[in-house]
């Protein structure tokens, strides 16, 4: 897969506070790449670095497989922290700018525009509209250019609840015409609902890297042990309802549709000559996980 | 070039501040300039003695020495230049105020561009009050020349060059502030500080410094008004006044605001933003 952005062995302190340390992580094309912390995890920072606004200790990174540049950044659009525009212009001539800056065609402001639903206010001033619309505005700004890496920062923080599922969508709406997607947030839940990677960071350290299935799987799992534990894999291979099955110490755990009961595997085992030795159920709450992975990092 | 230029003056296209700003330099320039003779003719007539005045206009307003002189009244450290001042420190703590600084950044504005992006608003700031300038000198001149042959109306010229030179150099330095200390007020409160800190320096160093000190480098092109009659000697007092622009000077301004356009850079590559 082709790498959008690597990072290398990242630090940033502040002071006695090490706000990035040694961070490492690649983002494949294509990825909804979540970074997910509490507040002060060093997301924003992180995001400062590779958008050079912040400059790193040390370390290293690469965007598109080149070292950072001016012409790195016409093809990213992203939004850090706030809305941030000259409060006294139009929101057209805001973006007018940003065309401007990225060598766009002003063209594409009517389409953007429409796209947050604000075309209508094309000509009022920025500082009149309310956090949403500028919130919306800002996501219609990094969509100029059509970039091929989206970034966002708490991209639903202060949105009242529709408009929270309304950018939601959005992004997973972006996404599927196959721009890379990078999102910081401290929702667990946002994370989970639109990402398909998901980076947990942790007073600057990466605590796990890898797909949101493997970390944050929704439904629970069995533990499942016999006597002989390929025989075992091998029994419930044929059984209808399994999705996905892995040996974890001496246990197999395994993923079954929801209508399956740990009575019907028992029993279907049974049906098969196999005796159970363990059988048991790992609940998966996601807060109880995400809570877990930062609390085992101590 | 013209990019970023389109760019800067997007930004300051419905910012209030800025034109209103501009218009009121731009009338107090007129007034001073155009004042002075209204002045002369208005005591003129107050004090009954109509022609000491009039010959008075018809020196300082005397092609070509009326060049020197008009840059020498407009280009005053303490005078309306500061109104632009004040516009070169806005235009860029405004961009730390709003954050835009970085947002310029993060769109793919190089930090070499924003800061290229400045200075050349401020070199058409510059090239305005130069032309207000020129216009003024010209109106004035043939109003009370005497000669106004082309030697004459286009001598000493130069001075308008030094003018844009020290005026330029000037909103480099005002800009400098702007990008050291990022808030309006302090820019603010430091500019006016140190326009009365250098003149307490000078008198404390020695002569031979003085001239270097930013603010007299980038204020000494056109050092004095003349006219025909200070070229005059008189017994006792034998001073020379400024005939034409020396090298040096325009060296030493160079310098500067080289120097300043220098600190600022590095301050921008260096600070997170």
């Amino acid at each position: 897969m082709e790498k959008v952005l690597s990072i290398n062995n990242l630090n940033k302190r502040y002071g006695k506070i090490h706000a990035v340390n040694n961070l490492s992580f690649e983002i494949e094309k294509g990825a909804i790449f979540g970074i997910l912390g509490p507040n002060g995890s060093g997301k924003t920072t992180t995001l400062g670095i590779i958008l050079s606004v912040i400059s790193a200790d040390n370390g290293a990174f690469s965007w598109f497989g080149k070292p950072p540049s001016k012409e790195n950044r016409k093809r990213i659009g992203a939004i850090l922290e706030h809305p941030i525009f000259y409060p006294y212009l139009s929101a057209e001539r805001n973006l007018q700018i940003i065309c401007d800056i990225k060598g766009v065609s002003y063209s594409e402001i009517e389409s953007v525009l429409k796209t947050v639903e604000l075309i209508h206010r094309k000509d009022s001033k920025f500082k009149t509209f309310s956090y949403g619309m500028k919130q919306r505005l800002a996501i219609a700004a990094a969509l100029l250019g059509h970039p091929e890496v989206l970034i966002f920062d708490e991209p639903t923080n202060g949105l009242d609840p529709k408009g929270i599922s309304e950018i939601r969508e959005l992004i997973l709406r972006i996404a599927k015409d196959g721009t890379t997607i990078m999102l910081a947030s401290h929702l667990l839940d946002e994370v989970q609902k639109t990402c398909s990677h998901v980076l947990v960071l942790k007073n600057g350290k990466k605590l796990f890297d890898g797909k949101v299935g493997e970390v944050l799987a929704s439904s629970d799992v069995l533990e499942i042990a016999a006597e002989e534990n390929e025989i075992l894999q091998n029994v419930l291979s044929g059984f209808d309802g399994i999705i996905e099955m892995k040996a974890e110490g001496g246990l197999l755990l395994a993923k079954f549709n929801d209508t399956v009961l740990p009575f019907d595997v028992n029993k279907y085992c049974i049906s098969k000559g196999l005796v159970l030795t363990h059988l048991s159920i790992r609940k998966r709450s996601l807060e109880k996980q995400f809570l877990e992975l930062l609390s085992h990092s101590e | 070039m013209i990019r970023l230029l389109k760019i800067e003056f997007k930004k300051l296209f419905s910012y209030k501040a800025f034109w209103v700003m501009l218009i009121l330099y731009t009338v107090l320039q007129a007034i001073m300039i155009f004042g002075i003779p209204g002045l002369m003719d208005w005591i003129g007539e107050k004090s009954g003695d109509v022609s000491r005045f009039r010959i008075f206009k018809a020196l300082v307003f005397n092609f070509p020495d009326i060049w020197q002189n008009i840059a020498y009244v407009a280009s005053s450290r303490y005078f309306v230049k500061i109104i632009l001042g004040i516009i070169a420190i806005i235009i860029i703590t405004n961009e730390y105020h709003f954050l835009t600084i970085r947002s310029n950044i993060i769109n793919g504005l190089g930090r070499g561009e924003f800061l290229a992006g400045k200075l050349e608003v401020l070199f058409v700031l510059s090239l305005f009050s130069t032309i207000i300038l020129v216009l003024s000198g010209f109106y004035l001149g043939f109003m009370n020349s005497v000669s106004t042959t082309i030697t004459h109306v286009f001598g000493k010229t130069v001075f308008l060059g030094g003018y844009l030179l020290e005026l330029y150099s000037y909103l480099i330095f005002c800009l400098f502030l702007g990008i050291l200390f990022k808030k309006t007020g302090v820019a603010f409160i430091a500019h006016f500080i140190y326009l009365i800190i250098e003149p307490i320096l000078e008198f404390k160093l020695p002569d031979n410094i003085a001239p270097y000190l930013p603010l007299n480098g980038i204020n000494n092109i056109v050092r004095s008004p003349n006219t025909s009659l200070m070229k005059i000697k008189i017994p006792g007092f034998n001073f020379d006044f400024q005939e034409a622009i020396s090298f040096t000077d325009v060296a030493i301004c160079i310098v500067w605001a080289s120097l300043f356009i220098a600190f600022s850079w590095i301050i921008l590559k260096k600070r997170n933003l």
